[in-house]
């Protein structure tokens, strides 16, 4: 059998050389660091080849070194006349299209490609004269003006073929070609489907495609030309002896910028896929959001709230003074002030009741240096266990059935395990709108790989239009169907049994657990087919690698623990562990949700979930902390609310938690917040928790501190500050350690390096983690040793158990909650893609309320035709624990009596009015998605959802930028072909 | 035991009291920085006098539109091309070998001065004199001299800048469709041919007129 060669053997620029067999010639030229131009190439979009800069000589032909892939015995050549005239052809076309203004233009920031590419090839005058293209397409967040496009097609091919949003195309009939949305030539940016994921502004290499924050800004004097903008082109164009002295005077220009523009790094506070990138500022204001290939999480990809959604820092909003309650109003105060009734009424209360009648919510949110002196300041200054996080809302479950199985509460591998995935399936989860990075892999393996793709959800969202399956189970039967699929598999013997053998324990108890779990048993539980599970557990058996993503569909269900560890025996039993492209990949939600949880603020663990009950444990922190420390675990949040009602809580103090409104039964637990003797929130604006609080304090939110996040791949990454915070806030950190001394303590952290310094001491997890190896884009997955290393892909070695075993771990079916007959709406509930959870920070930016004004619930066209419903028709929804009223959008996402409610309001539209404080039997995450209503119809109102919303737009599927339409144009010809007809010509005359 | 409320009650901010403490801050920056500002007040007066801060706010206000006027202007006037040729012309400039052209200045020079003495002798040379001359080694390498001068006119641009070891500037131009290599050779050879005819031409006319110009 032949073997695959690494290598081959070339002459290059006549010496031999030897180069990996996989490369183009511009992958190795790069790598040699030999110059050949290229425009429209970029490392993270692969060739493109609209551009032709690229051109060299391969075995005597003129090649795009882009697409051109070595073989032995090539002879390259990247210099000689006849290269040196086709990449000038190429070049003067390209400048043929965008006119050089350089120095009045906000791209000349160092980063212009177009203008690199001319100083590089000294580039005096251009033959081409540029023609006028269009007018320029104008959306909220970023700008399109064809005048300046190259037609690199860059912005399409990342639309197409990353983002997968397929809204971009370039419209190659045209006399003058140019970027057209939606296929139209005349549909505005914000009128199509664009979903302002900010892709084509991040890749296009010069100001075609811009950031409209960026326009008048960036330059000295970009800002001062308006009217005179023109005519000043129009006399540097006239009086330019040539682009020699025009680049020296941009780039002098360019230099200067660099003291007024700041590129601070940092990690997104929206969702947990992470992503991080620069934020470029001047003075507060913020420019644009720049996206590093380097990123670890997301690479050049951000969504619409990560790239343009900033706008509530500098929000009027924003709270700027510490705010006590004097009767029925806030008094705006002096940190003394708060600091001093806080301290006061917390000892009273410990004196006069003990410590765990206080309770304390952390943030995922805030970073993890917040959360550890959260955690810290509850069980060491109170003396109380009384400490939870929002992940108890929705990850509780997910990080149960792994901890049950496999050991470890975090996602298997990373992002890139997801994409290399041969199968993915996904459950209850709307990924393409909560967490859009990482659908971006998902989609863009299934369209450029083949990858399969199945769906399980109740409703027909984005991914589940494009999954090759999708499968619409009854609502909360899951379990059943995973149940149902593994006996199938190892009814018919095609489990894993050499990996079962090998690293997992209790297969038999396991096996008959199932029993019950026949196809006929789950076809009559979950309204699917015997066929289609079939299907399910052929496509695993078939696959070489599987990963199962899950979020809220999953975990929000009274049996959501032992669903998501039936996830995790289905891939036990198939060998879906321990190799990449395979494994359990719960979504995590907030950007920290997962940090919050390894930084202990839970009931029963400290940092890196060890126990409280775990004397040794608690001895080491004991020790540390030089403090005695409770051993009993103490109430989760949901047990916190119960406790204030039976009065045995009396204090709670939240911290970036919009408990109010995110919470379940949301009636029941303002009634409790109204009990509380003494509430203290901390948070950034004025929420509706906060309408409770007796003291509120301002925080700063994550631009304006330094810290770490843990994202759902378990990855660290480090923020830097960008803004110093806003005059009267403070960052969470600084606010914990001042209340801490003010009670007596003396904490005297300088920087939050130091805090996770402390972590790194007390946490095996993070044992190896340090803010220098965390410097820039650098990152490390968790478990970190002391050495440093860390675990981009778990259980290679072992399964976090003392055995190293995994474990199966036999699980039953807990019915959802069942309502009366009149409650027969089933309301499923969820994220937006546009706005982050109830909205506290999106809705502050015009461009984010402008796509979608107001929260709405999409019923079926079966249910519209049977109730009377319209756009706009102003329903009330009404269960057993209260009511909400909004206006309906009729959609073919939903079916039947099932509607959806997105999370995204804080007033009479919050979902949470109608749950119930139902919950997961083994972590109290509260039911939601079990929720059942009556509607009743109150009147006709305009459509909640603007028509330019992009879902209304029309999507343009298409592989890439299809430049063979451009090469098919009459008025086109390979500026290498033109070279070579001027040769032979030559030649040919001169042989006459 | 609270109700819920969003009724928020401001600090009240001591007008009086942030104004005295402005006031003071201020008052002290004063004192401290006397002289500088009674500098800066006396530049101001001078050039509030000469109407510079009202042209200069003028300037200000209606930069947009004054700019542009004067942009127009620049354009409509063809004053652009007057200000590339400057520009041209200061390229040019760089590329004058200067220390030569002192050589060649200085022989001119000489060459003024003699032919200025020579006008002011009483008896002049003639024929003798001028056949004496041909023999005269400053006359044959002067003439030597001024042929390498008009031989020069001869070169093509590129062969010059080759010769100068001057690069040419990259333009994105396409190269224009070329005739057959032999009538482009003939062509050359004719073309080099008209170049002596054309230099030995400039040349001997170049002496007679200067002959001619210092007989009068």
């Amino acid at each position: 059998m032949d073997q695959v060669k690494d290598t081959v053997k070339i002459t290059l620029n006549n010496r031999p050389v030897e180069v990996p067999s996989n490369a183009s010639v511009l992958d190795y030229l790069r790598f040699k660091g030999i110059e050949v131009p290229s425009l429209c190439y970029h490392e993270s979009l692969g060739p493109i080849e609209t551009c032709d800069t690229c051109i060299v000589e391969v075995n005597g032909e003129l090649v795009r070194s882009c697409s051109t892939k070595l073989n032995d015995g090539d002879v390259v050549k990247t210099g000689g006349s006849e290269v040196v005239e086709a990449q000038l052809i190429a070049l003067d076309r390209v400048l043929g299209n965008h006119e050089l203004y350089c120095t009045v233009c906000d791209f000349n920031n160092g980063n212009c490609e177009i203008h690199n590419t001319v100083q590089e090839m000294k580039i005096d005058a251009q033959d081409s004269l540029h023609r006028e293209k269009g007018e320029v397409n104008r959306g909220k967040f970023y700008r399109y003006d064809p005048d300046q496009c190259i037609l690199c097609g860059r912005c399409v091919e990342a639309c197409q073929n990353v983002q997968v949003n397929e809204t971009l195309l370039i419209d190659w009939t045209l006399d003058r070609p140019r970027v057209i949305w939606d296929g139209d030539s005349d549909i505005n940016i914000d009128e199509s489907s664009c979903v302002n994921c900010g892709h084509c502004s991040t890749v296009c290499p010069c100001n075609a495609m811009m950031e409209v924050n960026m326009e008048g800004e960036a330059g000295f004097l970009t800002g001062m030309l308006q009217d005179s903008f023109r005519p000043a082109v129009e006399v540097t164009k006239a009086v330019e002896t040539g682009y020699g002295p025009l680049m020296a005077i941009s780039d002098t220009e360019s230099i200067l910028r660099e003291d007024r523009i700041k590129k601070t790094k940092t990690v997104c506070t929206y969702c947990g896929v992470g992503c991080s990138f620069d934020v470029w500022t001047k003075g507060r204001d913020i420019l644009k959001i720049e996206p590093q290939k380097d990123a670890p999480a997301n690479g050049i990809s951000t969504c619409v709230k990560g790239k343009f959604g900033w706008d509530f820092v500098n929000s009027e909003e924003r709270l700027t003074k510490p705010l006590i309650r004097k009767g029925d109003e806030f008094v705006e105060s002096t940190w003394e002030e708060a600091y001093d009734l806080i301290t006061s009424k917390f000892k009273e209360k410990v004196e006069e009741k003990g410590p765990d009648a206080l309770g304390f919510i952390s943030s995922s949110k805030c970073t993890n240096e917040d959360a550890y002196l959260m955690q810290k300041f509850a069980r060491s200054v109170i003396g109380t266990n009384n400490v939870d996080n929002c992940s108890r809302y929705c990850q509780s479950p997910a990080t149960m059935g792994l901890w049950r199985t496999v050991g470890y509460g975090g996602d298997s591998g990373g992002i890139e395990d997801i994409e290399k995935a041969d199968l993915k399936i996904c459950i209850g989860t709307n990924t393409a709108e909560a967490h859009p990075v990482i659908a971006t892999r998902i989609k863009s393996s299934q369209k450029l790989d083949g990858k399969k793709v199945i769906v399980s959800d109740l409703r027909k969202h984005e991914l589940a239009e494009r999954a090759d399956l999708f499968i619409r189970p009854n609502p909360g039967s899951d379990l059943v169907w995973l149940n149902a699929v593994t006996k199938y598999i190892i009814d018919n013997d095609k489990h894993d049994k050499a990996f079962i053998d090998e690293f997992v324990l209790d297969f038999d108890k396991f096996k008959e657990s199932l029993e019950k779990f026949t196809l006929e048993y789950a076809e009559e539980h979950t309204g699917l087919s015997k066929e289609t599970m079939i299907e399910i557990a052929e496509s695993i058996i078939e696959a070489d690698t599987t990963a199962v993503m899950w979020a809220m569909g999953i975990t929000q269900h009274s049996g959501g623990s032992d669903a998501s560890t039936a996830i995790s025996n289905l891939l036990l039993a198939t060998g879906n562990y321990r190799k990449p492209g395979a494994g359990s990949y719960p979504l995590r939600g907030h950007n920290n949700v997962q940090g919050a949880s390894d930084m202990g603020s839970m009931p029963d663990r400290f940092t890196g979930y060890q126990k409280v009950t775990d004397e040794a444990v608690r001895e080491k922190f004991s020790k540390y902390w030089n403090k005695d420390l409770s051993g009993t675990p103490g109430l989760n949040n949901h047990g916190m609310v119960d406790a204030i009602h039976d009065g045995e809580l009396d204090m709670l103090y939240i911290k970036g938690e919009d408990m109010g409104l995110v919470d379940a039964n949301i009636n029941y637990v303002r009634a409790a917040f109204e009990k509380l003797d003494f509430f203290v929130v901390q948070d950034i604006f004025f929420s509706k928790t906060a309408e409770y609080a007796d003291v509120i304090l301002p925080a700063s939110p994550s631009l304006e501190k330094d810290g770490t996040f843990v994202n759902t791949e378990r990855r660290i990454q480090r923020l830097y500050k960008v803004f110093e915070p806003l005059e009267g806030t403070k960052p969470d950190w600084e606010i914990i350690q001042e209340l801490a001394n003010h009670m007596g303590e003396d904490w005297n952290y300088n920087h939050p390096s130091e805090i996770m310094d402390e972590i790194a001491k007390l946490t095996p997890i993070f044992s190896g983690v340090s803010y220098d190896l965390l410097e820039g884009y650098n990152s490390l997955q968790w478990p970190v040793f002391e050495d440093g290393t860390d675990s981009p892909l778990l259980f290679t070695e072992r399964f976090n158990f003392d055995d190293g075993m995994a474990r199966f771990f036999p699980v039953d079916w807990t019915k959802p909650l069942e309502f009366e007959e009149e409650y027969d709406i089933h309301v499923n509930n969820g994220r937006l893609l546009e706005h982050f959870h109830e909205g506290n920070m999106t809705y502050q930016s015009e461009g984010l309320t402008h796509e979608t004004p107001e929260v709405f619930l999409e019923v079926s066209h079966e249910l519209a035709e049977e109730r009377g419903l319209k756009d706009g028709t102003l329903v009330r929804l009404q269960s057993p624990y209260g009511k909400v009223e909004l206006k309906t959008i009729v959609t073919d996402r939903v079916f039947g009596k099932e509607v959806y409610l997105p999370m995204n309001d804080q007033g009479d539209g919050a979902i949470n009015l109608l749950t119930s404080s139902y919950a997961d039997k083994d972590t109290d995450t509260p039911a939601y998605k079990e929720v059942s209503a009556k509607m009743s119809v109150l009147g006709q109102e305009d459509s909640p959802l603007p028509k330019h919303n992009f879902r209304y737009g029309n999507r343009q599927p298409q592989m890439g930028v299809n430049v063979e339409a451009k090469w098919a144009r009459d008025d086109y010809t390979f500026p290498g072909d033109l070279v070579k007809e001027r040769k032979v010509k030559q030649n040919g005359e001169s042989n006459n | 035991m609270a109700k819920a409320t969003t009724k928020i009650k401001y600090m009240e901010v001591d007008k009086e009291k942030a104004h005295a403490e402005s006031l003071k801050e201020l008052e002290t920056l004063l004192i401290e920085n006397k002289d500088l500002i009674e500098k800066s007040i006396e530049v101001l007066r001078l050039l509030d006098e000469h109407e510079v801060l009202n042209l200069t706010r003028a300037g200000l206000n209606k930069s947009d539109k004054a700019l542009t006027r004067v942009l127009n202007a620049l354009i409509d006037n063809d004053i652009t091309s007057s200000i590339q040729n400057v520009l041209l012309m200061t390229e040019i400039i760089g590329k004058l070998d200067i220390e030569n052209v002192e050589k060649t200045v200085l022989k001119v020079n000489q060459g003024v001065i003699d032919a200025s003495l020579y006008e002011e002798k009483s008896k002049k040379d003639g024929w003798l004199g001028l056949l004496k001359v041909l023999n005269d080694p400053h006359f044959i390498e002067g003439s030597n001299t001024l042929l390498s001068f008009v031989k020069a006119f001869g070169y093509t641009t590129d062969e010059l800048k080759e010769k100068q070891n001057i690069k040419s500037k990259v333009n994105t131009f396409s190269p224009k469709p070329s005739t057959s290599k032999q009538s482009e050779s003939t062509n050359n050879q004719l073309s080099s041919n008209k170049k002596w005819i054309a230099a030995t031409t400039i040349g001997l006319s170049t002496l007679v007129t200067a002959a001619y110009v210092f007989k009068k």
